[in-house]
């Protein structure tokens, strides 16, 4: 076995240890920026929904200034005209969801199933 | 498959069994009544629900002076140019991060296995609910000037009242919603490549990005021109995102699935509309057609 001169060795470890803390790095601020990328719309929904005037969103104010879950009870105990049938509408909602899931995979898997058997794609 | 194959593949059965006619090479008869059986529900789906609709449409829209109607407005061609704009650029910008971000993804840490949950938020959420919040948000009052103004003193531009400013933000809605689905098949792809090639490379001194351009680009090729085929598609026939983020404003950045259903509704000539989107059906059914070849392709493949 022949020995390395210590010097190119430890040097490499060094440079490899150093990309490494850089890659690191640079993976840390691109999460940073992708977080605010994919959860700054859902920041502007919950401003909205927080609001209790309905227009925190358009007076300049970037966090709810009185938030209230007011909006949240308006829904849940179904007190607005437009949202009296709210629960029948999460019931459809769940019912159409549940529905289109088992039809989908009942169909094409036996689709699938059956042109796999018939071999359609490899000339008949 | 030779025949001699075929029989013992079968069993013995078949051996001992006089053979009955067959209308199907590879399916004896009973089987391929079974198959037969299989196969009804998705024919029947597919009539009632693509081919009649389709025939129907074809119809609806079959006079030539419609198509003559159309090439000679503007608002047709306008939306003609913002679609193959939002499309071409659209695509292209959503798969090309989605390929980068999917090498992020594939990093071992806890927290990045955390932060792919997260990534799922944009694509989980109903899609009306995310782009009406871009739309608030993009609005002269909205939450981004007000961003600006708070963090550096600036006050934005009335970002959906520009052209460009409108088509981009559009982009910027899509790609927000789409590209975490292709993150996810891209990633897909990039771990069934077989963790020996890595090796490899490594031991041939590549690294980072020339283990990229030379190991994973070859590899993923495919995949990644079959999601944009797909997407390409998907993209074409999207009315939620320039419905409900730009609304067409300032006046041209309809497409031409937005334009069909103005034609429909607000000007009441249901021809008109039919035929504006039959009239991308070409580019459609090439695109579909390029697709099915390129899923039937054995090359380079994962």
């Amino acid at each position: 076995m022949s020995v390395a001169p210590a010097w190119g060795r430890t040097s490499s470890l060094r440079r490899h240890r150093r990309r490494r803390r850089v890659s690191d790095a640079g993976a840390v601020v691109l999460a940073v920026v992708l977080l605010i990328w994919w959860l700054l719309p859902v920041y502007n929904m919950m401003l909205i929904a927080l609001d209790p005037e309905g227009n925190t969103e358009f007076t300049g104010d970037i966090w709810p200034t009185a938030p209230t879950l007011e909006a949240f009870r308006g829904v849940v105990f179904q007190r607005y005209w437009y949202l009296q049938d709210f629960w029948h509408q999460f019931g459809n909602s769940f019912f159409i969801g549940i529905m289109t899931m088992a039809l989908t995979v009942l169909i094409s898997s036996l689709a699938g199933f059956a042109l796999g058997r018939m071999r359609l794609g490899k000339g008949g | 498959m030779s025949s001699t194959q075929q029989v013992l593949a079968a069993g013995p059965s078949t051996l001992n069994r006089p053979r009955r006619r067959s209308w199907h090479p590879h399916l004896p008869g009973v089987e391929l009544t079974w198959a037969i059986a299989f196969i009804v529900p998705y024919a029947a789906v597919l009539v009632a629900f693509a081919i009649y609709p389709l025939a129907y449409g074809l119809w609806m829209a079959s006079s030539p002076s419609l198509y003559l109607t159309l090439f000679a407005s503007d608002e047709y061609r306008d939306a003609v140019v913002s679609t193959m704009l939002y499309v071409g650029i659209g695509v292209n910008t959503s798969l090309f991060f989605a390929l980068l971000l999917s090498g992020f993804f594939m990093r071992r840490s806890r927290w990045v296995k955390a932060m792919l949950v997260v990534s799922m938020l944009p694509w989980a959420l109903p899609a009306q609910t995310g782009f009406i919040s871009f739309h608030w948000m993009l609005v002269y009052w909205g939450f981004l000037n007000s961003v600006l103004e708070k963090l550096f003193g600036i006050y934005g531009p009335d970002w959906l009242s520009h052209y460009w400013l409108a088509l981009g933000a559009n982009l910027v809605a899509s790609t927000w919603k789409t590209m975490p689905f292709w993150t996810l098949i891209l990633l897909a792809g990039r771990m069934a490549i077989p963790q020996d090639l890595y090796e490899a490379a490594d031991i041939d001194g590549a690294t980072g990005f020339r283990r990229f351009v030379h190991l994973v680009v070859p590899l993923l090729a495919n995949l990644y021109l079959v999601c944009t085929l797909l997407s390409a598609i998907w993209m074409i026939g999207d009315f939620n995102t320039v419905d409900l983020v730009s609304g067409g404003a300032p006046g041209s950045t309809d497409v031409l699935a937005t334009l069909g259903v103005e034609y429909l509704f607000d000007h009441g000539k249901p021809e008109l509309g039919v035929a504006a989107v039959m009239a991308a059906l070409p580019v459609i059914v090439a695109l579909g057609i390029l697709l099915i070849r390129r899923l039937q392709t054995r090359e380079v493949q994962l």
